[in-house]
């Protein structure tokens, strides 16, 4: 038996491949390989070289139209080749290979994969970062697959469909030219990793009911319409991200999803109000900006874990909730609301950024007392507010406290509705500004 | 639009440390550091009195500072 590899060769057989070079169609120089199988190998140009197992070859070649591997017996179940320089190119047929378990050729400069959606062994196929153009191939004969990542390449047409697939664990096709709608995902009970991001997909995202095992969910930077699907029971996500879609709708119940570390819905048509989260322990980013969302910002004294809050560009009523409990929060966003009320204390210790600005806030929780912002604090801004005068002292004062002199010092309380600091304000906007801040007031 | 000394050929005003700049709720403005070129207020429009230790361009439209930041390379900052 003798497997023919045309145009080009690459590792297999637990092989790995620590210099192959390839350019536009011809192998140029350099070719070395390990094998775990005896096997011969036709270089292509007249010579051949047998391989036993554990056998390493390097071997100049000049150019080639292809390298033919012959052995009898030998079972080619993994083919695995690096990113060469300069970068393989060519097309690649795999139907020699029927006992192929595992393919992996990313980030190399193939055109065309053709020759594995028959074969039932795969369980793992990688080509993603290459330049593969055409469709992906019907995948419903590959009934053992557990992985198949194919991103960043070239493809058109639809997402195959995905029904039976039983044993598929991670689905990557993001950053291609896909179109057509996310497929059925019902039964795959075994996904944990599904990833369509930065296509032209249509259509709403499907179910994922019964996704237990699903950790992350990308479909950002789509054309998606429709609602939100129910996150139910899906108790292993960590990371969900739709943002910059046509969703429309309200964000579903994210209660019980007690291992979400990041939920990104941004940009987006959305509307009802902000779901509670307490409970979500683990919740670190959290971003609904630009959409319709009414309602007020919900508690955020249990989400202990938080570090980045964006809700801006909404129609958020009431007020800023309490952030002293979340002490690892570094950024929080809410600027071009309707919120009313009290900047809350932000002597959190990591807090480095608050953005308030284009809201009705007409105080600050720390007017009375001292210390209610951190010195890590270095870009504030609450302009286009109604503070009062004694918010807007206060809110200097606290600054001057504070006494952050490195890095980003910007503090903004300028703009419509502000009142102008009197008095001791006067001076510690001085203060502010001898010690580098950018102060704007009115 | 003020009229500053150091007016250049374009429309917007470049000020060097900045004290108590007054600007309308029409201005278009910006901050940066001359000598990283960071921006580290990016273009808004908001009215008030600023100083900064940088520094600042006014103009009249959100157009003239995007041009102004392509011709001398500004970088944006990271807070």
């Amino acid at each position: 038996m003798s497997f023919l590899i045309n145009p080009y060769i690459f590792g297999l057989d637990l092989g790995f491949w620590t210099n192959l070079l390839f350019t536009s169609g011809k192998i140029v120089t350099g070719f070395v390989a390990t094998f775990t199988d005896a096997l011969t190998v036709n270089w292509g140009d007249g010579t051949t070289t047998p391989l036993t197992s554990g056998v390493s070859v390097n071997k100049t070649l000049g150019t080639t139209n292809g390298i033919e591997l012959e052995n009898d017996n030998a079972v080619v179940t993994k083919i695995i080749c690096g990113t060469s320089s300069p970068r393989l190119g060519g097309t690649i047929n795999l139907s020699a290979f029927p006992n192929l378990q595992e393919f992996r050729c990313n980030s190399n400069d193939i055109t065309a994969l053709s020759g594995y959606a028959q074969n039932s062994n795969f369980k793992n196929i990688q080509f993603f970062d290459n330049k593969v153009i055409g469709s992906i191939p019907s995948l419903s004969a590959l009934n053992n697959l557990e992985n198949f990542y194919c991103y960043s390449n070239q493809l058109t047409g639809s997402i195959p469909s995905l029904s039976g697939l039983i044993r598929l664990q991670n689905f990557v096709c993001h950053s291609n030219q896909l179109t057509g709608s996310i497929p059925s995902l019902s039964g795959l009970n075994d996904l944990q990793n599904f990833s369509c991001l930065q296509n032209q997909l249509t259509g709403s995202i499907p179910s994922l009911s019964g996704l237990g095992n699903l950790r992350i969910f990308y479909c950002y930077s789509n054309q998606l319409t429709g609602s939100f699907p129910s996150l139910s029971g899906l108790n292993s996500l960590i990371d969900f991200a739709c943002y910059s879609n046509q969703l429309t709708g309200s964000i579903p119940s994210l209660s019980l999803l007690s291992n979400l570390r990041i939920f990104r819905c941004n940009n987006n048509q959305l509307t009802g109000t902000i779901p509670n989260l307490s409970g979500l322990n683990n919740l670190q980013f959290f971003y609904c900006y630009s959409n319709q969302l009414t309602g007020s910002i919900p508690n955020l004294s249990q989400t202990t874990d938080l570090i980045d809050f964006r809700c801006n560009n909404n129609q958020l009523t009431g007020s800023i909730p309490y952030l002293r409990d979340c002490f690892f929060l570094e950024n929080f966003v809410c600027y071009s609301n309707q919120l009313t009320g009290l900047i809350p204390n932000l002597s959190g210790a990591y807090v480095r950024s608050f953005y308030c600005y284009s809201n009705q806030l007409t105080g600050f929780a720390g007017e009375n007392v001292s210390g209610y912002i951190s010195n890590s604090l270095g870009d504030f801004r609450a302009e286009n507010n109604l503070l009062t005068a004694n918010a807007v002292n206060a809110i200097l004062a606290a600054f001057v406290l504070a006494n952050k002199t490195t890095g980003t010092r910007i503090l903004n309380l300028g703009g419509t509705g502000n009142a102008s600091p009197t008095g001791q304000g006067i001076t510690d906007k001085a203060t502010l500004i001898s010690r580098g801040w950018t102060v704007t007031t009115n | 639009m003020k009229i500053y000394s150091n007016q250049n050929v374009n429309a917007e005003q470049i000020i060097p440390f900045p004290d108590e700049v007054h600007t309308t709720e029409l201005d278009w403005w910006m901050i940066y550091d001359a000598d990283t070129k960071v921006i580290t207020i990016q273009p808004i429009q908001c009215s008030g009195y600023t100083s900064s230790p940088l520094t600042m361009v006014i103009a009249d439209t959100e157009e003239e500072l995007e041009q102004y930041i392509a011709d001398h390379a500004l970088k944006i900052g990271d807070s």
